[in-house]
């Protein structure tokens, strides 16, 4: 009866994995990422020269973030960064060169910080900072998030990205020469009462959607970061 | 694989494992990007890996890395998003008819999933798939049992 039971389901998956559409070929390598071996070569000197020459920048221009060269964050943050550019060589990518003092840390197990997240398929990047873990009442459907400051990209609409949730339009802010559209999403208590929200702001710079969302971070702060935004080289 | 010709052996195998692998994925219930990008990623894994010890089965090598890559992306993704941000379950696409064998499979555990689907989709035999899953043979057998058992429970209710 085992041998049939198996039988029976396994083809029954067979069956329907047959019925899974599959992307076109063109997709199935990761050309953008894949490189031969000399190039992997070329490439990842010039990061080295690249991160060196930051290193360098830092010390001689005092910036926000990193905090300083050669600490675990810095380390951290030009590393996340460094991989977005490898992935992504001529896009233009936005780099905070400020963020709360609360982020300016690697964060723990739970909420490590920095964070850089790169969707081949689709063509975006996203770095986040992530802070302190939150703890949600139970029989809530997520028990915990990291506090976090996140930049990223989008080819989907923000709305999209924010699988539906409703956000609330406050002021737009005037930056980095557009209009950036601000809203903000509910308010949650976690385990303690303590209330948290969500900031979202979205713009279109030089033809490319932008977004910078944040758990936690006041519209100020925010704004803040959203302002020290520089293109990385 | 030796070095040379190395990237075109692999380009070749992985090209013969691609749309098992990725149907394989997507039945445990990665998001078709989320499946290619696992891929992606065992493509690389696989051009980086030593070439002392050869890939035994090309196709579990591959559904086995783009697997834990893509539940490595899956906790990082929900431990970030804001809880007021995920108002959608693990499915790939809310408005796709499933069939009943998909819901059932992906209420197992992710070991479940991965042996069912290395044994009836992939193709592994119980060795291999003990091998890949670095597991004894012993195990393989009693996981399959619990989630043929379980899959067919949950089919049935479903009818």
């Amino acid at each position: 009866m085992n041998s049939l039971s198996e039988e029976s389901v396994g083809r029954a998956l067979l069956n329907a994995v047959a019925g899974i559409s599959a992307p076109p070929e063109s997709r199935w390598f990761p050309d953008r990422r894949a490189r031969s071996g000399a190039r992997m070569a070329i490439v990842a000197v010039a990061a080295a020269t690249l991160i060196l020459l930051s290193g360098i920048a830092i010390t001689a221009v005092p910036r926000t973030v990193p905090a300083s060269p050669g600490d675990p964050f810095s380390v951290a943050d030009e590393a996340a960064w460094a991989q977005v550019r490898l992935t992504f060589p001529s896009a233009v990518i936005l780099r905070p060169t400020w963020v709360p003092d609360e982020f300016k840390r690697t964060g723990s197990g739970d909420c490590p910080s920095p964070t850089a997240s790169v969707q081949n398929a689709n063509g975006t990047y996203a770095v986040t900072y992530l802070g302190t873990l939150i703890r949600m009442p139970p029989g809530s459907k997520n028990a915990q998030a990291c506090t976090r400051v996140e930049v990223k990209t989008l080819i989907v609409t923000p709305e999209d990205s924010f699988y539906g949730v409703q956000l609330v339009d406050v002021a737009p802010i005037n930056a980095r020469g557009t209009t950036v559209r601000v809203r903000v999403g509910p308010r949650v208590s976690d385990v303690n009462g303590q209330p948290h929200q969500l900031i979202y702001m979205n713009w279109l710079e030089a033809g490319t959607s932008y977004e910078l969302n944040t758990l936690d971070v006041n519209l100020a702060d925010l704004a803040r970061v959203l302002r020290s935004l520089e293109p990385i080289k | 694989m030796e070095a040379g010709v190395d990237r075109v052996r692999w380009e070749s195998a992985y090209r013969g494992a691609f749309l098992q692998v990725y149907r394989g994925l997507v039945a445990m219930g990665a998001r078709p990007d989320e499946a290619e990008d696992a891929l992606h990623d065992a493509f690389l894994k696989g051009l980086e890996r030593s070439t002392s010890t050869p890939i035994s089965s090309v196709g579990g090598w591959i559904f086995v890395v783009a697997s834990r890559s893509w539940r490595r992306r899956r906790i990082r993704d929900r431990l970030i998003l804001p809880w007021t941000l995920m108002t959608k379950e693990e499915a790939p696409r809310p408005d796709e008819a499933q069939p009943d064998v998909f819901v059932a499979l992906r209420a197992l555990t992710l070991r479940q999933r991965q042996v069912l689907v290395l044994r009836f989709v992939i193709g592994m035999s119980q060795e291999e798939t003990a091998e890949l899953l670095d597991i004894a043979r012993g195990t393989v057998a009693a996981t399959t049992h619990q989630a043929i058992a379980a899959m067919r429970i949950r089919m049935e209710v479903a009818r």
